[in-house]
């Protein structure tokens, strides 16, 4: 099946979404709805999702599609089917998430990840603009793979995700040109269970800064926190890090301010914009969010625990005293939501 | 006599002349420091909100890290190595006295709070899984795990008769341990925190129920002292046990029932070990005491930093 070519009628009824009439009324609409009090064209919703200042990355969607840039569709495939992008293609976030162990850690699988952007098409000098239902983690994880291997091209992510997006749209789908992706992976952008370990105890101190994107339960290993991931044989975060839940970086799909974000990550988390900073999650999809937008800020070194906190706090009980887990701290940023995970008895040795 | 204090709200240690209690300087040592520990030459000092410990030797201070939050309590094995729980996570930090730094550290179970070290091997309670790690120092290995139960909160862990006794502040109950796993149990009052030995009794204070619970080496034979107030610590004077009150400006003692007025409640005391005096922590009210209990009587009183925490007398 080729893409923008239903197959059958439920195909074609699909095409006839809300999306498509208010894309298809597009141009007209910019002119004739213009002062029509609560109306929101096309436009507008473009309009309000275009990135002003010194941001990367991120740009609305009348800054991009302007030439040959492949975009990469990174939700689910059946969304995909449905209406996408004209001319994109479909990126599985799972397929980007593959790792290989080394004696210092899991690292990411450069091999296996340049195979999967070589499937889609996407050389190392595209040009590409990233897109999802908002701008997720998905969409920063496609973000990430693309810098690891040394990517040339442009790397666009289309703010306020495909919601947002005004341009010609495609249904269906095909199977995209193969190519050879040569990667060159970015060793920088990447640090290790080893790395971390070696560190301990200077951490947001006098040694790099340390990131935890998970929510403030997790961190804190709160009672029953056990519940959120039941895989893990050790609840807490790895000694040092600053806790500031991702989702915090992302408003109404989009990204949320960032003088805003600014603020949360250099001021109230106390991160340097100038020095290094490692950013952990659970796995390695959610922190590549915080990672971009970071990077996005103009931290000048940031970068990711591939590993994350699912390697730290499994590795093996007679590894535990190299790789300690903590459940105690007193920086925890709050981004919405409350810290939750009280009533534990508190930390204090007067009993 | 010098009297150290570690003073937690002020991140500083007190130095206080025993004679008449003044102050013969303020030590920056880190922040949150709870225990102090003289070994050899040195004062280790446990900096609870710090990633590192302390040591004073020489008139300078080094720190030794840790490499994870909490540093809480100290016990020295005979061959020199200090360990040191690190409550705000799941390790015991092993230190090398002599070059005072950190060997290893050890996984124990999460939020380790207190140690005890008996027969080479380090016995180590965590607040939240209720377990009793025993550590050997040395190997950086745990010898056994000993589940005391899966509420219990193990705070205080002290060693005597050839065993070590866990305290479970949750359960309301003391176990004794050795290198084979659980020996007994018995019930204390309520929220206790930490077990005293003294003479031929193990002695439990309960803070919610003003009980004291005396019992035999083996755990038998118990006897409630209902000594009122809110007992938060038991002092060992000369041979005899003085309850110290978080409430109540007194000292009791429990084998006369006769108390001393102090000048404010009580928190932690050390004996000077020079005959019958002792030196008490008012850590509400920012004061230090040396109290004799021959004469039953408070010789001077002293205002401190901070929150004093468990005195160290030199």
């Amino acid at each position: 099946m080729s893409d923008d070519s239903p197959a059958d009628s439920s195909a074609t009824n699909r095409a006839l979404t809300r999306r498509s009439l208010l894309t298809a009324a597009a141009g007209a609409g910019v002119a004739s709805t213009a002062g029509c009090a609560g109306v929101s064209t096309p436009a507008d919703v473009a309009e309000a999702a275009s990135i002003s200042g010194n941001v990367a990355y991120f740009r609305g969607p009348d800054q991009v599609g302007a030439g040959s840039e492949i975009f990469l569709d990174a939700r689910s495939r059946s969304q995909y089917r449905t209406e996408h992008v004209y001319g994109a293609r479909h990126v599985s976030v799972d397929d980007l998430t593959s790792q290989t162990e080394t004696d210092a850690g899991r690292v990411p699988d450069a091999d296996a990840l340049a195979d999967r952007l070589g499937a889609l098409g996407v050389t190392r000098d595209t040009d590409v603009v990233v897109y999802g239902s908002s701008v997720g983690s998905r969409v920063s994880r496609v973000v990430f793979v693309l810098e690891y291997l040394g990517h040339e091209g442009d790397v666009s992510v289309l703010n306020g995700g495909y919601e947002a997006w005004n341009g010609r749209v495609g249904v269906g789908s095909r199977s995209p040109p193969e190519a050879t992706y040569e990667a060159s992976p970015r060793e920088e952008l990447v640090v290790t269970r080893d790395w971390i370990a070696d560190r301990l105890g200077s951490f947001n101190a006098d040694g790099p800064g340390l990131l935890d994107v998970r929510s403030p339960e997790a961190y804190l290993g709160a009672r029953k926190s056990q519940a959120l991931v039941d895989t893990n044989d050790r609840h807490g975060h790895i000694p040092g890090a600053v806790d500031v839940h991702w989702t915090g970086n992302v408003e109404s799909r989009m990204l949320a301010e960032p003088g805003t974000l600014a603020g949360l990550y250099f001021d109230s988390a106390g991160l340097s914009q100038q020095d290094r900073v490692a950013v952990y999650g659970q796995g390695n999809i959610n922190p590549t969010h915080t990672w971009l937008v970071l990077r996005s800020l103009g931290a000048a070194d940031v970068c990711l625990y591939d590993g994350g906190f699912s390697e730290w706090a499994n590795v093996p009980a007679d590894s535990r005293g190299r790789y300690p887990v903590e459940t105690k701290t007193t920086t925890v940023v709050e981004t919405s939501g409350s810290v939750g995970g009280g009533g534990d008895g508190g930390f204090s040795c007067t009993g | 006599m010098l009297v150290a204090v570690p003073c937690a709200g002020a991140d500083c240690v007190l130095l206080c002349d025993g004679e008449d209690g003044t102050e013969r300087g303020r030590i920056d040592v880190g922040a949150h420091p709870v225990h102090l520990a003289a070994v050899g030459s040195a004062v280790f000092v446990a900096t609870m909100g710090a990633r590192a410990i302390s040591v004073v030797d020489g008139g300078a201070v080094t720190q030794v890290v840790t490499g994870t939050l909490g540093p809480s309590h100290f016990a020295v094995t005979d061959d020199g190595l200090v360990v040191v729980p690190c409550t705000g996570g799941d390790v015991l930090a092993v230190v090398d006295a002599g070059s005072r730094s950190l060997r290893r550290r050890v996984g124990v179970g999460p939020e380790p709070h207190d140690v005890a070290v008996t027969g080479g091997l380090a016995y180590v309670g965590s607040r939240v899984d209720g377990t009793v790690s025993v550590v050997d120092p040395n190997a950086g290995q745990v010898q056994r795990t000993m589940e005391i139960d899966g509420d219990a909160r193990i705070q205080g862990v002290d060693a005597g008769f050839g065993a070590v006794y866990a305290v479970d502040q949750a359960g309301a109950r003391i176990v004794r341990v050795d290198d084979t796993g659980v020996t007994a149990r018995a019930s204390v009052g309520e929220n206790p925190y930490e077990a005293v030995v003294v003479a031929n009794r193990v002695l439990v204070a309960g803070r919610d129920d003003g009980t004291v619970t005396s019992l035999t080496p083996a755990l038998s034979d118990p006897t409630v002292h209902e000594v009122g107030g809110r007992p938060t610590a038991i002092a060992a004077v000369d041979g005899t046990p003085w309850v110290l009150d978080r409430d109540r400006d007194r000292m009791l003692s429990l084998d006369t029932e006769r108390s001393i007025p102090l000048p404010a409640p009580a928190f932690a005391a050390a004996p000077t070990g020079d005959g019958d005096t002792v030196v008490v922590a008012h850590y509400d009210d920012d004061l230090i005491s040396l109290v004799s209990t021959a004469d039953r009587e408070v010789i001077w009183t002293s205002e401190t930093p901070a929150d004093p925490f468990e005195p160290l007398v030199l």
